[in-house]
């Protein structure tokens, strides 16, 4: 007489239990901690006068500690090595180079070598549109730049016979590399690098390599813009999710695109940030080689490539050319494609919208 | 008596009687509720903003929809933070000599930032609710 009750109460039970768990997976399904995989995140304020954000997947605090360690030092090496406004003690950088220049070879970390040869590359595919011996000119906008932020009521212009004169200055042909004495010279005094568009992207690289080696398989180091991702979540085996800035910074959307992806660099370069006023006009900091002018094509792109030292070397030449030209140019490359923005309007690559989240 | 026992008979041979069914359903309906609030709660989830100095976390701001507050840090008294009304923060002022800061404007959705180099300031929009329901991981 019981035994019906007791089996019933039993199956009531089992069927709440159940119920329960489902509950309680669909709960913890959105707990990261699932799978002994944890998120961490870590935030960089100063090398390379920007942030730098590090997103992990790891097992314990310990090995996010220790990514977080190799990460830190990295990029305090790599600033002092691609500053080219302030020098270092103890090591030849990019300033270094510059303060030589007409004078003397100056012997560099064969990162520096790597990365010069890069940018020679980068000046040749684009004809020019990216130039890392274009400091002459850029240092001239900068100082305008800057006065012009700190007194707004005298900001001005920089004089075109200036410009012209400055522009003399910066053929790439006069940056001399030997590879073997390790030596790099500048061979027109009057000449000088700015590495601003290259090397955060180049370092961001280097630093996931050496992550990679030491064994993290999980995680986005985003350098100023350059995002670089590693893998997938490792929690949950979902692709990164990397939102794409909009250039108008006063619009509600934040993000224009979200991009879906694994094992990718995302990089986004733009006129929106770095810029001052004179008469009403905004002046931004992408100058164009040929005017010497800011250049007008667009108001930013965002270049998606296997490697953050590509993307990073041709963003500021996208910036510089006319849409054609610069789809033609990423056809040529293995695996990247492109977003520009201007006036709101978008432009692509064939093969960008495959990237995009579909949710 | 037999009547009864007739009974008894047939309720042990049949596994759930309909008011079984019926705790079961309303068992399930709890669950399925519960999940859908839980759900929702997720995604109704506010953010906030957190204000790092020198990378030290020094303040955590909810970002709720209410009155419009500026505030200034002991730690960075240069910079002016502004909250909004529609739940977003920006620099408003800062002593830096470039403005990159005030230049890039409101923030408010998770994974939005803006820093003031000089100044080694940092605002980072953090989602309450985990990884898995957030739409972004990063802004690039």
């Amino acid at each position: 007489m019981r035994k019906p009750y007791f089996v019933r109460a039993i199956s009531i039970l089992l069927l709440l239990l159940l119920a329960s768990t489902g509950i309680a997976c669909s709960v913890s399904e959105k707990n990261p901690a699932k799978g002994g995989s944890l998120r961490f995140e870590q935030n960089f304020v100063g090398p390379f006068d920007t942030v730098t954000t590090l997103l992990a997947y790891c097992n314990d605090e310990a090995s996010f500690q220790q990514l977080e360690k190799l990460v830190r030092e990295d990029l305090d090496y790599y600033h002092s090595l691609f500053d080219f406004y302030d020098n270092h003690p103890g090591v030849n950088n990019i300033k270094t180079i510059n303060d030589e220049a007409g004078k003397t070879g100056v012997e560099v970390d064969p990162v520096i070598i790597d990365f010069l040869e890069q940018c020679i590359w980068a000046e040749n595919i684009t004809e020019g549109r990216v130039n890392v011996a274009f400091g002459s000119v850029l240092s001239i906008w900068h100082r305008v730049r800057t006065e012009g932020i700190e007194n707004p009521m005298q900001a001005s212009l920089p004089s075109q016979e200036e410009l012209e004169l400055a522009n003399l200055h910066t053929d790439i042909n006069k940056l001399e590399i030997d590879k073997e004495a390790g030596t790099v010279y500048l061979a027109d005094p009057g000449m000088s690098l700015d590495v601003g568009s290259g090397s955060k992207g180049y370092a961001c690289e280097l630093i996931t390599e050496r992550a990679v080696a030491a064994g993290f398989e999980s995680f986005v180091i985003s350098l100023g813009g350059n995002v670089r991702c590693v893998g997938v979540k490792s929690d949950s085996g979902m692709m990164w999710k990397i939102g794409v800035r909009n250039p108008d910074v006063e619009a509600e959307n934040k993000v224009l695109d979200v991009l879906s992806v694994a094992d990718k660099a995302i990089v986004t370069s733009g006129i929106y940030e770095r810029y001052y006023t004179v008469d009403d006009i905004r002046y931004h900091h992408i100058i164009h080689p040929d005017t010497l002018m800011p250049s007008r094509f667009f108001d930013s792109v965002t270049m998606i490539a296997p490697d953050a030292k590509v993307a990073d070397a041709l963003t500021t030449a996208l910036l510089n050319m006319p849409l054609e030209e610069g789809q033609e140019l990423l056809a040529a490359l293995e695996g990247c494609e492109a977003l520009w923005i201007k006036d709101g309007q978008r432009y692509t690559t064939t093969g960008y919208d495959d990237l995009l989240a579909s949710d | 008596m037999a009547g009864q026992d007739n009974k008894l008979d047939k309720g042990k041979r049949v596994f759930m009687r309909p008011t079984d069914l019926l705790i079961v359903g309303l068992i399930l309906l709890a669950g399925l509720s519960s999940y859908l609030i839980f759900k929702n709660q997720n995604i109704s989830a506010d953010t906030e903003a957190h204000i790092f100095f020198e990378n030290e976390l020094i303040a955590v701001l909810p970002l709720t929809e209410d009155e419009e507050k500026d505030l200034v840090y002991r730690q960075c008294p240069g910079i002016t933070f502004r909250l909004y009304k529609d739940g977003s923060i920006a620099f408003l002022e800062s002593s830096c000599p470039d403005k990159v800061c005030i230049n890039s404007g409101k923030m408010s959705e998770a994974g939005d930032w803006a820093a003031c180099l000089p100044n080694r300031v940092l605002v980072r929009v953090v989602g309450l609710n985990d990884s898995e329901v957030q739409d972004v991981d990063l802004i690039g």
